[in-house]
């Protein structure tokens, strides 16, 4: 309550009652305030009542709202979790009911009936599994990732397709971050354990359309954009690319730029970069503005002499749903040939005629025979190749070529040169004759013509030409060179002693074939003893030509393909080109391929030596009287999830092959150690999310209190302010009733 | 000095004391009159009186003069206090009708409402595909576009009644000047009726010229002879008895606007006319009302921009078979980024592209690429072009026009195959009202895009067209904190808080500045009531005082009467 100052000599009656009625205003006022404070509880009423503290409790206010929420969203995503890690509790139990249903069904004891029965109780666990798999918390799916709005697996032919996405979902934290609360039942149930990663970086060239958010830059950091200066002699211009978006915005402004500095230079694209013609006449230079990175970005930062070029750095622009396929491989293309693609049942081609974008040709493969075909494909992370995923439990998907090289350029075979031989079959490999099976042991005896014999020790031989070498450099042989028959398929031992027996040879001192064939057991015709087929143990198969010659083929060193097929096109008796048996990948589909130069009324044969299952394994065991063989794609991917386990055990039981039945409870094992894994993730998260909780209760009563601090009425201090207004406001009345009545009038008798 | 002399001098006193009653009297009764300035009658000794022998004495008492106790100086203070005060009191009032209206501590002001609306977005990212909370979202975003509106309204109507605050006060100074140049006329002509004349006719008009000091800071100027000038800004409004007359003209401001202005009746000229109720009121419009209304539209503005450039980045639950844009574009021929008078865009888009995802009946997403060519470089995009891209990437199934109005207009020919929008790099969709949260520009028409009030499944909670995703919600969830460059970089809701703040403290020092200014005014108020004022405890002192002069002149014309009868019995 302001004092009016009074420096006065006279009391009029009007200034007395002004400047009462002005101080029982006031002290009205003030006393109504703090009336309002104590009835509300609210120390403020308006902001301008205290703005310092109005701010602060806007402030707090706001915070309070967001911690609301962050509360309420933490609550969200913990029912969420709970939901999941109920639903894979069941799913375990699930689990270890089919082991042990494998488990028992294993052994000798059960019979073929009893399987099918036991089959019975899988398929509904399977049909069981796609309910757990598919468990929504309000309407959304648990399994999804970040697809919640879809089931995350329906049934796909034989199988359960993953219908989720692989990105997880997140509800908001606080300052904008994300706390992941949806599962990727992908991984879960296995769902898109295998894909076929692109092998091959598609290499885009730059389009005037390609968005500069698009590219790698030139240094890896992506394009900063900003003013770029261009001299060119010593006129300085500056190229203003802040606006720029695409790689034909940045053609056009530095095109305008350098006409306005009167140059006939230019700039263009160029594969993955940007290429400048220089001056005619001068010298140009493009570099970037203080503090900028545009031209070193765009790769085109630099100095270029009068009549030059500038071969701009490759600027890595990704591959997009946009990018035209013929702008992949440097702007060379792709090879329209197509490509093949069987999944299940399935098979179907794609030719990339009338396809114009990557995103066309991700579309046919999605949708590949009428969408029967399940499989998923999709542009790396990386954005340098694209993917293909069979996302179909119980499946087994194989990608190949169209009469071209389309997969190849691509990097989609699901069998190339590089693939793997330990990957074959599902991770079973290929079943080699191992390379520790004996070779022939102990000694042999060669009789020469003349009479006299020789010894050759046999231990350590293991393949034609060592055979070749130990006889050519036995001790004792001076006369019998031992050389790969015509047909290449034996060796042919010639004796030069002269004699007038014939050659011959018999097994020696602890001879032992061990499972070898060497053919040359025989008595020969005078000096010459050809050898018939000859076969080690070691070695896998054995290739007959149509002109009913062959030669064995030994794959137990083999890595990769490529080094399968070198080992059937280098192997012994498969140098000559009259009669030369290659091999390579199908032209058409997937598979080796094996092509004879040999004439013949036989057919092309491969038949598996030694036990080896390397033939089988590799798909070309079989016969052809065409010129070539054409065999399978023994790479098939296929999700090793549970569903996948599942449905091998069902059909396992129903065919009562014991050794599905193994491979499924091993399987089922490692599913098991799979879903543990998740529920062991979804409990980590679970438990951060409470630790959330709890700071976010903190938080919630640091701020309730900072804010009653401000906000609230203090009590004690109002309630005796009201005293004292009331006080006061008392005095005021009374001593206005008595000063209002005195006036000397009162005392003046008449 | 001659018997008969005396009676006279009795005489002259009962005159004088009676005539020095009645001004005491007329003091009394005045006591309570506002405006009222107690008179002093100033008795003086009337003479010399020749009483013999070369002696001389008074010849008894006359009214000198019969003076109003006023100090002109004090008077001119106490005026320009009363300015002061009234001008503090009309802006702190004016100030608080804006701060009650936007009640930044209530739970139902614009920030609760902000806050409501992007926190109903964080709800709906927890569970994107739910129909009730699109709703919520929906009726929050109409909520906060109808509270905007309503904010507007209010803030409008406060501005609307300050004009008629002013004119009303230009009437009231329009009839108080005419007053004051009359009774400059009366003033003079009646000066020369007699003492005192003139008293009541100057209190008139120093009660006028204080009335008038409240609604206009004045310098008044005594020109002499009872007339005085009033200057206003320096220029006479009053001129002896002319009076050049007060009136409320219009004017155009700095941004354009009409605005309210007072000038001279006679002319038309600007009065500059500063303090009291008028120059606050005219202040209060140029510096609080017409502020807080663009405040209120910048950050509709913001709002609008902040949630539809996010909003075009995302996809609904459903695709759109056909799509109007909400932006009127005036120049279907124009660059988009071109002068807003020509095209018609509140918001002009910058160079970059967007996509066009076209999907078929089977679920086939198609992505297009649309360029918005803005770089200054090739032929810049217009709407006549950007319909033509469109239409070039639709397929044939899906093409875009251009309405008589000036919408863009994008349909599907075929109902299975439907299409969205995403990866705005160009701001053109939210320029053009496509796919949009809000439409208008400013709090004057920003309402929820009627595509979404008819169908909630056009929310575009997703983006990257994946069923379900919640990334656009919750982008959509940190709008309001996020940067607006409209907003000089703050969010919408951090200008609010900021404006909210500002107000807050505007209104406490216009509060502080009543007090400040009701005390000067009442110390000097308190000052001239000390000169001016009547004490009635005076006035009964004055009262007995003359009371008693005039028993004892009375009793004295008796002594001289007693005096005179013996001396006519000399004479028997």
């Amino acid at each position: 309550m302001s004092v009016v100052p009074l420096q006065i000599g006279r009391v009029s009656m009007q200034m007395t009652g002004t400047l009462l009625a002005g101080t029982l205003n006031n002290t009205q006022s003030d006393l109504l305030k703090v009336q309002q404070q104590l009835s509300t509880g609210q120390r403020l009423t308006l902001a301008s009542d205290d703005p310092t503290a109005a701010i602060g409790i806007m402030q707090l206010n706001r915070q309070l709202a967001g911690n609301t929420q962050y509360s309420s969203n933490l609550n969200f995503a913990n029912s969420f979790l709970a939901q999941a890690d109920g639903s894979l509790g069941t799913v375990s139990d699930l689990i270890n009911q089919a082991s042990s249903i494998a488990s028992s069904e294993v052994g000798a004891g059960a019979s073929s009936d009893e399987r099918a029965s036991q089959a019975q109780v899988v398929d509904s666990m399977i049909t069981q599994l796609l309910n757990l798999a598919n468990t929504q918390y309000q309407g959304q799916s648990v399994f999804a990732g970040a697809a919640t709005g879809n089931a995350a697996f329906v049934a796909a032919g034989a199988g359960y397709q993953y219908n989720g996405s692989t990105d997880s979902q997140g509800v908001l934290g606080e300052d904008g971050t994300t706390i992941d609360y949806t599962v990727n039942g992908g991984q879960v149930f296995g769902g898109l354990s295998a894909q076929v990663a692109s092998t091959q970086s598609l290499n885009p060239a730059l389009t005037s359309a390609t968005r500069l958010a698009d590219l790698n830059g030139a240094v890896g950091n992506g394009i900063g954009t900003g003013p770029v200066t261009i001299t060119v002699g010593s006129t300085s211009v500056t190229a203003d690319l802040s606006h720029a978006a695409t790689a034909g915005d940045v053609v056009n402004i530095v095109n305008a730029a350098l006409t306005g500095a009167g140059s006939d230079a230019s700039i263009g694209l160029s594969g993955g970069g940007f290429a400048v013609t220089g001056d005619s006449t001068q010298a140009l230079t493009i570099a970037d503005a203080a503090g900028g990175s545009t031209a070193k970005d765009l790769g085109i930062s630099g100095t270029v002499a009068a009549a030059g070029t500038l071969a701009g750095t490759n600027v890595g622009p990704k591959v997009t749903v946009t990018t035209p396929l013929s702008a992949l491989n440097g702007g060379a293309g792709i090879d329209p040939s197509g490509i093949v693609i069987s999944n299940g049942g399935t098979s179907a081609t794609i030719p990339l005629a009338g396809l114009n974008t990557v995103g066309d040709l991700l579309n046919a493969i999605n949708n590949a025979g009428n969408g029967n075909l399940h499989v998923q494909a999709s542009i790396n992370a990386a954005g340098t190749g694209i993917n293909l995923l069979n996302p179909v439990s119980g499946s087994n998907m194989t990608v190949g070529e169209n009469g071209g090289s389309t997969a190849s350029a691509l990097g989609i075979r699901s069998m190339s040169a590089s693939t793997k031989v330990a990957d074959l079959n599902g991770g079973a490999g290929i079943g080699t004759a191992s390379a520790t099976m004996q070779g022939p042991t102990g000694q042999i005896v060669i009789t020469r013509t003349d009479g006299t014999s020789f010894n050759v020790t046999l231990d350590g031989v293991k393949s034609v030409s060592q055979l070749i070498a130990a006889i050519n450099s036995a001790s004792g042989n001076t006369t019998v060179t031992a050389t790969l028959n015509g047909t290449g398929n034996g060796i042919t031992l010639t004796d030069t002693s002269g004699g007038a027996g014939n050659l011959s040879v018999t097994g020696g001192t602890n001879f032992n074939a061990n499972g070898s064939l060497l053919g040359i057991f025989q008595t020969g015709t005078g000096g010459t003893l050809t050898g018939t087929d000859i076969t080690f143990s070691t070695d896998d198969f054995r290739i007959t030509r149509h002109d009913g010659t062959s030669f064995s083929v030994n794959v137990s060193g083999a890595a990769t393909i490529q080094d399968v097929l070198n080992a059937i096109n280098n192997a012994d008796g498969n140098g000559n080109p009259a009669n030369k048996v290659t091999a390579s990948l199908n032209a058409n589909g997937n598979g080796i391929s094996l092509s004879d130069a040999s004439a013949g009324s036989g057919a092309l044969a491969v038949t598996a030596t030694n036990g080896s299952a390397a033939a089988t394994g590799l798909g070309i065991a079989g016969s052809s009287v065409s010129a070539t063989l054409n065999g399978q794609d023994v790479n098939p991917i296929s999700p090793t999830g549970l569903f996948s386990s599942l449905i091998m055990l069902r059909n396992a039981l129903l065919n009562n092959d014991t050794t599905g039945i193994q491979r499924a409870a091993t399987l089922l094992s490692q599913n098991s150690t799979q879903v543990a894994t998740a529920r062991g993730i979804i409990g980590a998260r679970e438990q951060d999310i409470s630790a959330r909780q709890t700071t976010a209760t903190n938080e919630n009563t640091a701020l309730q209190s900072a804010l009653s601090l401000l906000s609230d009425t203090d009590m004690t201090t109002t309630i005796t302010k009201f005293q004292q207004l009331q006080t006061s406001y008392q005095a005021a009345l009374q001593t206005a009733e008595t000063t209002r009545n005195l006036s000397l009038l009162d005392f003046l008798t008449s | 000095m001659s018997l008969l002399g005396a009676l006279h001098t009795g005489g002259s006193s009962l005159a004088a004391q009676q005539a020095a009653l009645q001004v005491t009297g007329n003091n009394i009764s005045n006591a309570g009159t506002a405006g009222y300035s107690r008179q002093v009658v100033d008795l003086a000794s009337t003479g010399p009186a020749d009483i013999g022998n070369g002696q001389y004495t008074g010849n008894g008492v006359g009214v000198q003069s019969i003076e109003r106790q006023v100090s002109a100086a004090l008077n001119e203070s106490v005026r320009g206090a009363s300015s002061d005060q009234a001008s503090a009191q009309t802006s702190n009032t004016v100030l608080s009708q804006l701060e009650t209206t936007f009640g930044a501590l209530n739970d139902n002001d614009l920030a609760s409402r902000m806050t409501d609306f992007f926190n109903s977005f964080s709800t709906l990212a927890n569970n994107p595909a739910d129909e009730g909370q699109r709703a919520v979202v929906i009726q929050n975003g109409s909520t906060l576009a109808g509270y905007l509106q309503q904010l507007r309204g209010q803030v409008s109507t406060i501005g609307t009644n300050l004009s008629a605050q002013v004119t009303s006060n230009a009437q009231q100074a329009n009839t108080l000047v005419t007053q004051i140049a009359d009774l400059n006329k009366q003033i003079a002509s009646t000066g020369t009726a007699g003492i005192g004349a003139t008293n009541a006719l100057l209190d008139q008009r120093d009660q006028a010229l204080s009335q008038l000091a409240g609604i206009m800071d004045i310098k008044v100027i005594d020109q002499g002879g009872g007339n005085l000038n009033v200057l206003v800004g320096g220029m006479p409004v009053v001129q002896g008895t002319l009076s050049r007359g007060v009136q409320v003209g219009t004017t155009t401001d700095a941004s354009g606007n009409l605005v309210q202005q007072l000038q001279f009746s006679d002319n038309g000229d600007t009065m500059n006319a500063s303090g009291g109720t008028l120059g606050a009121l005219l202040t209060a419009q140029s510096q609080d009302v017409t502020p807080a209304l663009n405040e209120i539209d910048s950050i509709a503005a913001g709002l609008i921009q902040a949630v539809n450039q996010i909003h075009t980045q995302g996809q609904g639950s459903a695709g759109f078979t056909s799509v109007t844009g909400t932006t009127q574009v005036t120049d279907p021929t124009a660059a988009l980024n071109a002068s807003s008078i020509t095209t018609g865009i509140a918001f002009p888009p910058n160079n970059g592209t967007f996509n066009l995802y076209i999907t078929d009946g089977s679920g086939q997403t198609t992505t297009q690429q649309i360029t918005v060519n803005l770089s200054g470089q090739g032929a810049q995009t217009t709407l006549n072009s950007l319909a033509a891209s469109i239409t070039a990437a639709g397929g044939g199934t899906v093409s875009a026009s251009v309405d008589t109005a000036g919408h863009l207009q994008i349909t599907s020919s075929d109902p299975h195959v439907t299409f969205g929008f995403g990866d705005d790099t160009s701001g053109a969709l939210a320029s053009l009202g496509v796919n949009t949260f809000f439409s208008g520009k400013n709090a004057s028409d920003i309402a929820v895009n009627s595509v979404l009030t008819n169908d909630p499944d056009h929310l575009a909670t997703g983006r990257d067209n994946v069923a379900g995703s919640n990334r656009n919600a919750q982008a959509l969830a940190l709008a309001g904190s996020a940067a607006v460059a409209s907003l000089g970089g703050k969010s919408v809701q951090d200008a609010y808080a900021a404006y909210t703040a500002d107000l807050a403290a505007k209104t406490q020092t216009a509060s502080d500045s009543v007090t400040a200014t009701t005390t000067i005014y009442q110390s000097l108020y308190a000052q001239q009531q000390s000169i001016s004022g009547v004490s009635l405890d005076e006035e009964a002192i004055n009262l007995t005082q003359y009371q008693r002069a005039f028993e004892g002149s009375a009793r004295f014309i008796n002594v001289v009467n007693q005096m005179m009868q013996t001396v006519l019995t000399l004479i028997q």
